[in-house]
């Protein structure tokens, strides 16, 4: 994956733990994201992948 | 759904009903599973299967009077499976290995009186219950009338091997007592729990069978064999032992005689096999009658059978196809769905992938309606909290939209002030070919006068998903709209439209507008010229509507245009994925069943629904919509926007609605929209890669536009060091959007979308 850098404080993104959540479950994940404002990127295969899954466990919960 | 209701459901069910072979054989040989076994040439499980049901299975291969193939669903074709003739093959051919029967001890002794076949079926079967057994034979041989059978019917070698499971079983032989009279009997019986007489002559002058179920007789523990079954009726002599064994136990064990054996002799099956349509294939005889059937002779013979099972509504239908099983499996899960309290619902994806089109009904030969059970079932998930929102997100988003401002209409025709009728064209409709819209209206009014415009969404989408809140609210409005106007009569363009017209608002007038051409005529400037022959696909929502079908064969007649049907049509016809928005759920399945559809013939479609429309021809298929027929000529210089073979896209078919009612009301009543709400000031450049996504991932242009709005606006935007795109993300409501895109002066080229439903939190 090529560098990705926060457009608006003009700084590479940094690994960091994220709390992402769906339907009142929450999780910690490792992603990227901006030192300085917090903007986050979500990747498209973790957005189709791993995360999708994820989602329809929690809807048949 | 309670228990009852799914007993009562699953008896409908007739799939797992044996097939007639084996209802009719009197000990009920799993002849489907034999004969699958004899396909795979694993002659040890063929075997295996006959030990199963006799203790003799290779006497009865031999000489079975085979009365099931008197009921061989294969006769209907041409002739039955010789199902005897490959017992035969399989018990001369298996590699007979020693049978260990497991045996059960206990120190209850029984009797059985003969040890002819009947005798020695009921002896050994007495032993493996656990039953000290001895046998009273008035000849000094074991077999009876077995060894009277010519060897070459019955060869003396088989006859001794199976014979031999006598003395290894520990059975106590007592030869040459020939038992004469009642007394004797009475004797035996004083020494035994129960006495079996099993031979004829006793069996004829003593105590006559009471009860053919239970074979007891007016002699307490006393049972005697049926003295009506015909002397060649071996497989009836083997029935016999094993029912009265299974009586002795019952007997002794004092349990009901009765209980549960309905079914313990021949029985008829519920079982339903559809044999239309089937090729003959001559039975297969034996070169060598004596021999019997060579290995590729009992092949191609096992290949005639038509294993029997029921699967109409399998076959039929894709949906169920694609889960694997049927329905009376299904009804099982949707039921243990609904009962869970903890632990994955395994059987959502089951329950939202139906398309609600009622096929299943009128191919299942008991009417189970897989489509009403799995309505409830989405209801009940709604009511109790437990419907995942993403399958039905979008559609319900979309009938919002048509109810809300940028689309909702309802007004007198320009110039007057009461509608006798209203034309309710139908969201879909409006949404794929807008013109039409227009051009049927201008019709409609110049046949009636006096006729207002009703657009909207009909609420479907709410009802099939069983969101019956939300469904009750979109009615509420329609009729209070309505009743604002007098209650006048709807004419419909679109068949759910007139589906759930019909079901839901029973005090309201409709007619169908293909029923209106038909009876009034239609404009002829128009028309569209169409070389060669078409085939009707019915929508599924018009499944019952039989008027309607018939309006749009009139409407061909009067074209003059061929057509013909196709094979499932009229009330067997299929849904294009559309319906319960079966295509939101699970597009896979849904789009199987376009698929398949559309090869059911090489002809162009002709169909009366917008959807069924849309989706085929984003299958490629040729299609024609019935008022493509009427006013597609308008396109006669510019055919590729007849869009035949490919559609549109949802956000496309979202702004066609609200330009329509735009176009409508300044053209028609010389009124401005004026919607409040954001318009953004970009120009959008989609790539081709990027559109395909969007409709597959269910992303808007307007969700597009937000992100990039959101973007531009705070400046939160990343950048993708390779390839220099921004990346932006915004979640409007439920869904977070993701947008790759270039930025040059104010256009912005789209190169990917993608979004998800976590929401991102804090770090
Ligand atoms: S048609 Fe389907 S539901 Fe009806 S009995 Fe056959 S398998 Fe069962
Ligand atoms: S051949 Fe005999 S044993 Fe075999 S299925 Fe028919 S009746 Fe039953
Ligand atoms: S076709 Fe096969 S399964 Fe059907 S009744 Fe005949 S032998 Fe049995
Ligand atoms: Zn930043």
């Amino acid at each position: 994956m090529a560098r990705i850098v926060c457009a608006k404080c003009n700084i590479p993104l940094e690994k960091s733990k994220v709390t992402i959540s769906y339907l009142g479950n929450s999780f910690p994940v490792d992603l990227l994201k901006c030192p300085q404002c917090n903007l986050v990127f979500i990747p498209e295969d973790l957005a189709l992948g791993k995360m999708l899954q994820v989602e329809k466990a929690l809807e048949d919960k | 759904m309670d228990q009852k209701q799914l007993r009562e459901l699953e008896a409908k069910c007739i799939q797992e009903e044996p097939p007639e072979c084996t209802a009719a054989c009197p000990v009920h040989v799993d002849v489907k599973g034999f004969i699958k076994a004899l396909r795979d040439d694993n002659l040890s499980t063929a075997f295996n299967i006959l030990a199963k049901a006799t203790v003799f299975p290779r006497i009865i291969g031999h000489i079975c009077h085979h009365p099931c193939e008197n009921h061989c669903k294969r006769r209907e074709v041409e002739a039955p499976i010789s199902i005897h003739e490959l017992e035969r093959y399989c018990v001369k051919n298996a590699v007979s290995k020693k049978r260990s029967l497991r045996i059960k001890r206990s120190t209850t002794k029984v009797a059985v009186v003969g040890a002819g076949l009947c005798g020695l079926s009921a002896a050994v079967e007495l032993t493996r219950k656990g039953y000290l057994v001895t046998l009273i034979e008035a000849r000094a041989k074991l077999g009876g009338r077995l060894l009277s059978l010519p060897a070459d019917i019955l060869p003396r070698a088989i006859l001794q091997e199976e014979l031999e499971i006598i003395s290894t079983l520990d059975i106590d032989v007592l030869y040459n007592r020939r038992i004469g009279s009642l007394q004797e009997i009475k004797e035996i019986k004083n020494d035994y729990a129960a006495v079996f007489i099993a031979c004829n002559g006793v069996a004829a002058e003593a105590p006559s069978t009471q009860n053919p179920t239970t074979l007891a007789t007016s002699l307490e523990g006393v049972f005697a064999r049926d003295p009506r079954i015909a002397a060649g009726s071996f497989i009836d002599f083997v029935a016999q032992g094993k029912k009265a064994a299974l009586s002795m136990e019952r007997y002794i064990q004092k349990v009901s005689q009765e209980a549960g054996r309905e079914r313990e002799g021949p029985f008829a099956t519920r079982l339903y096999t559809n044999t239309a349509g089937l090729e003959p294939i001559p039975a297969v005889k034996p070169q060598d009658k004596q021999g019997g059937y060579t290995r590729e002779e009992a092949r191609k013979e096992a290949e005639r059978c038509l294993l029997c099972e029921c699967l109409e509504c399998v076959k039929a239908c894709e949906y169920l196809r694609a889960f694997g099983s049927y329905p009376k499996r299904y009804l099982r899960e949707i039921y243990n769905n609904e009962a869970i309290v903890m632990g994955p619902r395994l059987a959502n994806n089951l329950i939202n992938s139906c398309s609600l089109c009622g096929l299943c009904k009128e191919v299942c030969p008991n009417g189970l309606d897989m489509g009403a059970v799995i309505k409830k079932a989405r209801e009940g998930m709604v009511l109790r909290g437990k419907m995942p929102p993403s399958p039905h997100d979008f559609p319900l988003a979309d009938m919002n939209f048509s109810n809300g401002p940028h689309f909702s209409l309802l007004k007198n025709a320009p110039g007057t002030e009461n509608s006798r009728y209203l034309y309710f064209p139908g969201c879909q409709l409006c949404a794929t070919m807008p013109p039409y819209v227009e051009l049927s209206y201008d019709y409609l009014r110049r046949t009636f006068a006096d006729v207002g415009l009703f657009l909207g969404c009909c609420g479907a989408p709410a009802d099939w998903v069983g969101q019956r809140e939300l469904f009750d609210q979109a009615r509420g409005k329609i009729l209070q709209g309505l009743r604002s106007f007098g209650n006048p009569t709807l004419i419909l363009a679109c068949s759910t439209c007139y589906d759930i017209f019909q079901a839901h608002y029973p005090e309201l007038d409709i007619i169908s507008l293909y029923e209106v051409y038909d009876q009034y005529g239609f404009p002829s400037d128009n028309l569209l010229q169409l070389k060669g022959e078409i085939a009707i696909h019915d929508a599924c929502t018009a499944r019952h509507a039989n008027f309607q079908q018939q309006a749009i064969r009139g409407i061909l007649k009067k074209l003059r245009l061929p057509y013909h049907e196709l094979a499932f049509s009229k009330n067997k016809t299929t849904c294009c994925g559309f319906g319960g928005l079966m295509t939101f759920a699970n597009q896979d399945v849904a789009t199987a069943a376009i698929d398949r559809r559309i090869k059911e013939s090489q002809h162009p479609y002709l169909v009366y629904c917008a959807m069924c429309k849309d989706r085929f021809s984003w299958r490629s298929k040729e299609t024609y919509h019935v008022l493509d027929l009427i006013y597609g000529g308008i396109y006669q210089e510019d055919r590729e926007k007849l869009n035949t073979t490919k559609n549109l896209g949802f956000s496309q078919k979202r702004e066609n609605r609200a330009r329509l009612k735009e176009k409508m009301l300044r053209d028609l009543w010389g009124e401005d929209m004026t919607i409040s709400g954001l318009s953004y000031p970009y120009e959008l450049e989609i790539t081709a890669e990027a559109r395909e996504k969007m409709e597959e991932r269910l992303i808007l242009k307007e969700d597009i536009l937000k992100v990039i709005h959101h973007a531009e606006t705070s400046g939160n935007k990343l950048l993708r060091e390779d390839s220099g795109h921004f990346l932006a993300y915004y979640q409007p409501v439920s869904v977070t959007y993701w947008v790759e895109y270039t930025q040059k002066d104010n256009t912005f080229k789209i190169h990917n979308v993608y979004s998800h439903r976590m929401e991102i939190g804090e770090g």
